[in-house]
């Protein structure tokens, strides 16, 4: 079980790792730019393109790891009034529902991967990037997502410690 | 039975799709005796773009949309002929073009699980600029905003300097002067008054791309044969109605921008118009070389454009 | 009203979701689905196709690019000694004025909207510099959470603008002139923020702290040096947009390569400090943004439901007077702005709001800066206000007591509302002057 999680969170990490290599490479993509266009009156021509591309990776791939940091926010109304086994139902309830959600959105973004897997689909822009890569982080970032709403109901369920504590920065 | 239909479509309420496929929509209201209701969903209201109504129209996502073809040319190379630069200078070439194509449209669209309803076109599109951009020599190294790749090639090839940006980030780029020029129709310009910071617009007649109607299959095959019929007629009335729109829009275009101080270069010289066409032939090699049908499409072309 | 049946299961359905402490993202796509299942009867197959293609566009949109960078410059300033510095610097500067450092929330977020094109990135940057400082030095916290909720919707209303160009190319208006019309609007609600500020702090001395600093001469010599980093990273970042070397969209990235290169020069960035901030960075706006990918999702299911259509339809069938029209649309767009996103509100209603309004004599200009701040009120409303969510997002309050500490903003963006509606020259003066 312990085993479990600590493989589960070192795989939202190194997801958490790609996402924020993803903003860097907006970042430096942005500079790129401006300094084309600005001196050189040139362009990489695939400026929004790449950057939505990033955007989407950064967002789905970190979001394993910012759960388990609890970033990602939730109406505390009935959490905060229980504890205890009471708790632990509403949080599995939560995570249950949650998993349900996740994989929905796997297969079908699953279904967008193989297709254009499939019939070839790529970009219009000039790049002609195959939109299997950008759509396959989404479906990536998912299914580490996935797993890591799996560990968080099995903590629910047998009532183990999470790995880290929860992100407490910039409390009021 | 009673059909209720969504209707999606990127482009504001105002603009010539919008109203083409209004009048689609109160066509078959009529044809239909009221049987099939469609609620049009203009300016992106439900979410999608032109390049996502494909796979959303096919999937059954929504029942009918109407999408820009240029926005599918990474699904299926035919879907670029459209938008190809210079191929189809006058009204009369765009038709010529579009009943050319139109046999691989439907057989694109059919193979996944949709219906080609009816095609019109985009107003030609030209360049916008602070001087007439009607001589090889005023473009160069003009930072024109282009749309496609097709115009990157194209106008890189003839001496200026392309800048891709998004359609948001245009006005404000235009502003600080962080650029020359946009490529874009007069229609495209005019409704993001332009004029408040270009005083010329050159018309080269550079392409004008399709906007396809399409409806998803399964819904098409439920229909009853009067009702099919309905859209066909509904199909038509649009269709005639999207390409009578197009000369009058150019005219009452020119006459805003006129009236806002713009100038309107027309009749450039047909040298400069062969130079810009030699510098599109890079982007019509590259699309040839994807498109293996290619030859038998544009030699149908031809034929049906010299009649 | 017929069409207000489904708005009545959505409402449900949101507080059912959203009240058994699920993660809100989650709970606003489970709403999306549901409504579409339980009130349109859609079945599986479609929903997900819909969800997963609404998703994808909106997870991958140029626009929503601004928000995690920044994030990400919000987290330099914070984590290094440029937010200690620039409220050690600004502390004698407001020490005679009624709630001190309160003002450095109106203030920072006046400025920042200049450089920022959202709410969501205006409250999270601005949020993450003053939160902890304003409460470290003991300041009433509804009065730092409010107004800071409130002036981070002015990231929507002060140019460069999202919702405002998402406006202009849909109504067919001058982008530039909208930029223009809401400068003033933009500065005269601040305005009555800090005039807020100021009357409560003076009923209630004890809701600013006494700052118990005497400024020196010397003191005063030190407020140039402490404000320099913001005011160089301020400085660089606008004039990268006004002198055309980047868009609005870009400045992000200029602000983030400028805040490196500062902390760089003031000798405080380690590379542990550099990946602090930049996961730190990752973590809050994985959070904001796939919130506000979440409702992308549920704003189309809305749009299948034709639920904005269908009540704009019924408010045009009232044949109201202009002063009467005013009413009843700021009534529906607040109701709105209770559950959808600020882009989604102006793209549903607009072909219908939009004619009705020209035709009641409004000019079409001064309708968007109104549209805005409509926009901007929703953004702190719950049970999907955006500033609320990364309110709570950063700081741990939950979103019901953040949601009743900026009551009060609400209802002076009403009151500036109103007198926009008095005064319409407000948002139309200056656009007529730069532009004729
Ligand atoms: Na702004
Ligand atoms: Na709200």
């Amino acid at each position: 079980m312990r085993r479990f999680q600590t493989i589960v969170f070192a795989i939202s990490r190194l997801a958490a790792a790609v996402a924020a290599l993803a903003l860097v490479l907006m970042v430096g993509h942005i500079l790129y730019e401006i300094v084309l266009r600005y001196f050189f009156a040139t362009s990489t021509f695939v400026l929004d393109e790449f950057v939505g591309y990033g955007v989407a990776a950064c967002t789905f791939m970190a979001l394993g790891y910012s759960l388990e940091h609890g970033n990602l926010i939730r109406v505390n109304l009935l959490l905060a009034r229980l504890d205890g086994v009471g708790r632990r139902v509403v949080e599995a309830g939560c995570a249950a529902l949650t998993l349900g959600l996740t994989s929905i959105f796997i297969w079908f973004f699953w279904i967008r991967v193989a297709r254009n897997v499939a019939r070839g689909t790529t970009s219009s822009s000039i790049a002609a990037v195959p939109m299997w890569i950008p759509e396959g982080f989404v479906l990536l970032g998912l299914c580490v997502f996935w797993l890591q709403v799996l560990a968080y109901l099995l903590r629910q369920i047998f009532d183990t410690p999470p790995p880290v504590e929860p992100d407490t920065t910039g409390h009021i | 039975a009673q059909e209720r239909w969504d209707l999606a479509n990127e482009y504001p309420p105002n603009s010539v799709h919008a109203q083409s496929a209004d009048t689609f929509i109160k066509a078959l209201d009529a044809a239909s005796n009221g049987e099939i209701s469609v609620t049009a969903h203009h300016g992106a209201a439900l979410g999608y773009k032109s390049v996502d109504q494909f796979d959303a129209v096919g999937d059954g996502a929504v029942q009918v949309a109407s999408s820009f073809v240029g926005a599918w040319s990474g699904i299926d190379p035919v879907f670029l002929v459209s938008s190809l630069p210079f191929l189809a200078p006058t009204v009369k070439d765009t038709r010529a073009l579009y009943e050319a194509s139109k046999p691989y449209y439907e057989k694109v669209l059919a193979d996944s699980n949709q219906v080609f309803l009816f095609a019109t076109p985009w107003p030609p599109s030209g360049l916008w600029g602070n001087k007439p951009l009607d001589s090889m020599d005023a473009i160069k190294n003009v930072r024109i905003r282009t749309y496609d790749a097709n115009g990157t090639i194209t106008l890189r090839n003839a001496g200026a300097a392309p800048i891709q940006l998004s359609w948001a980030d245009t006005v404000p780029q235009l502003t600080t002067g962080g650029i020359d020029g946009v490529l874009t129709s007069a229609d495209g310009g005019a409704a993001a008054q332009l004029w408040e910071h270009q005083s010329h617009f050159t018309e080269v007649n550079y392409a004008s791309p399709l906007q396809i109607v399409h409806m998803n299959k399964d819904v098409y095959d439920g229909l009853t044969d009067a009702q099919k019929e309905a859209v066909a007629k509904a199909a038509k009335e649009a269709e005639d109605f999207g390409w009578g729109l197009l000369e009058n829009r150019v005219k009452e275009n020119y006459a805003q921008m006129k009236e806002n101080g713009m100038t309107i270069v027309t009749d450039v010289s047909p040298d400069y118009l062969a130079a810009l066409g030699k510098a599109a032939e890079e982007s019509i090699s590259d699309w040839k070389a994807k498109f293996p049908e290619s030859d038998a499409l544009l030699a149908d072309y031809d034929s049906r454009r010299k009649q | 009203m017929e069409a207000l049946y489904p708005a009545g299961i959505v409402g449900i359905l949101i507080f059912i979701y959203l009240g058994l402490g699920i993660w809100v993202f989650a709970g606003l796509l489970l709403v999306a689905i549901s409504s579409l299942m339980l009130v349109l009867g859609m079945n599986i197959d479609r929903i997900g196709t819909i969800a997963a293609n609404i998703a994808y566009r909106y997870a991958s949109t140029w626009e929503l690019a601004a928000i995690p960078m920044f994030i990400w410059m919000g987290e330099i300033i914070f984590r290094t000694d440029i937010s200690n510095r620039l409220f050690r610097g600004l502390a004698p500067v407001v020490e005679h004025l009624p709630g001190r450092l309160l003002h450095t929330n109106v203030l920072g977020c006046t400025l920042f909207a200049a450089v920022s094109g959202s709410s969501a990135a205006t409250a999270a940057t601005v949020g993450k510099i003053t939160t902890t400082e304003l409460e470290q030095r003991g300041y009433n916290r509804s009065l730092a959470l409010g107004s800071l909720a409130g002036a981070g919707s002015l990231g929507l209303l002060i140019p460069p603008s999202i919702v405002m160009i998402v406006y202009g190319i849909l109504a067919e208006v001058s982008i530039s002139r909208l930029f223009a019309a809401g400068i003033l609007p933009g500065l005269l609600i601040a305005f009555l923020y800090s005039s807020y500020i100021v009357i409560r702090c003076l009923a209630n001395p004890g809701f600013a702290p006494p700052s118990g600093v005497r400024t020196t001469f010397r003191g005063y010599l030190h407020i140039g040096l402490d404000l320099a980093p913001i005011l160089i990273l301020m400085a660089i970042v606008l004039g990268a947009i006004y002198s055309g070397i980047a868009t609005p969209s870009e400045a992000a990235a200029v602000g983030v390569a400028t805040a490196l290169v500062l902390t760089i020069v003031m000798r405080q960035l380690t590379f542990k400090l550099f990946l602090e901030t930049l996961m730190g960075a990752v973590r809050t706006s994985c959070m904001v943004s796939i919130i506000l990918i979440a409702a992308a999702v549920l704003s189309t299911a809305m749009g299948y439901l034709h639920l904005p259509a269908n009540v704009a339809n019924a408010i045009a069938a009232l044949n109201l007077s202009p002063y009467g029209l005013l009413i009843v649309l700021s009534i529906f767009y607040i109701v709105l702005g209770l559950f959808l996103d600020g882009v989604s509100i102006v793209v549903m209603s607009l072909p219908i709001t939009l004619p009705l309004a020209v035709q009641a004599g409004f000019d079409p200009i001064w309708f968007g800066v109104y549209l805005v701040i409509m926009v901007e009120m929703g953004q702190i409303t719950p049970p999907v206000g955006f500033n609320l969510f990364v309110l709570q997002g950063m700081t741990g309050v939950p979103i019901g007591k953040i949601a009743w500490y900026s009551l009060p903003f609400f209802f002076l963006m009403a009151l500036g509302t109103v007198i926009l509606a008095v005064f319409p020259d407000i948002a139309l003066w200056l656009p007529r002057v730069l532009y004729g």
